[in-house]
């Protein structure tokens, strides 16, 4: 099987996806039991370990040129706008974990739980629609 | 100095067939993906001086013929 930039970018594209997913279903579960531990605590790093695995092995049978070409400039903008509107919503995140904490609807360790997930999946989320957006 | 509302024009698509490339191959040849091609000709994305001169030398034409501002 030949490997191209295309490939790195729907592999990319896929595993970013579905780390995100797995960090809004642990932030969302959490919320819902009322549990920092809503399931094993482990599983949305294992699928962000998985996901960058995955895409450093698709890049490495592909070859240096087609990596550079999945990582050229509209990807590195692409990544910029994302990490810019993931800083606000984070902020925003804040305050409104901290509203669940104030109004009883979520303990601390929760709304670590939450918040740590929810940042981390708000930034893969927002390249993955900006990416998906950009190639429409 | 007046303040500017242009936007950037491109002929991209046009020169890109007149050379007989697809945009998977004019990617190749500049570098890039080739959403990265899609996006300049659908105007999406505005590409840097760099990639500019790099598409221009590809296509064996000067940036102008490619790149113009528009009102």
């Amino acid at each position: 099987m030949r490997f191209s930039a295309q490939s790195i970018e729907k592999t990319r594209f896929i595993a970013l996806s579905v780390t995100s997913l797995s960090c809004f279903t642990y932030a969302a579960l959490a919320l819902v039991q009322g549990r920092p531990d809503p399931m094993l605590w482990w599983i949305p790093g294992a699928f962000g370990l998985g996901a960058a695995v995955l895409i450093c092995a698709v890049a490495l049978l592909a070859g240096r040129s087609a990596a550079q070409a999945a990582t050229d400039e509209l990807y590195k903008a692409t990544s910029r706008r994302a990490a810019s509107l993931a800083y606000w919503l984070s902020l925003a995140l804040f305050a409104l974990v901290a509203l669940l904490v104030a109004f009883g609807r979520a303990d601390w360790n929760t709304a670590y739980a939450v918040l740590g997930t929810m940042m981390g999946g708000s930034y893969l989320a927002l390249f993955v629609w900006l990416d998906w957006r950009a190639g429409r | 100095m007046k303040k500017s509302a242009q936007a950037l024009g491109n002929k991209l698509k046009e020169k890109r067939e007149a050379a007989g490339l697809t945009q998977a191959a004019l990617a190749e040849k500049a570098g890039v993906s080739r959403k990265t091609i899609n996006t300049i000709e659908n105007r999406v994305f505005t590409p840097s001086t760099l990639l500019a001169l790099t598409l221009a030398e590809v296509l064996g034409v000067s940036v102008h013929a490619i790149f113009y501002l528009e009102n």
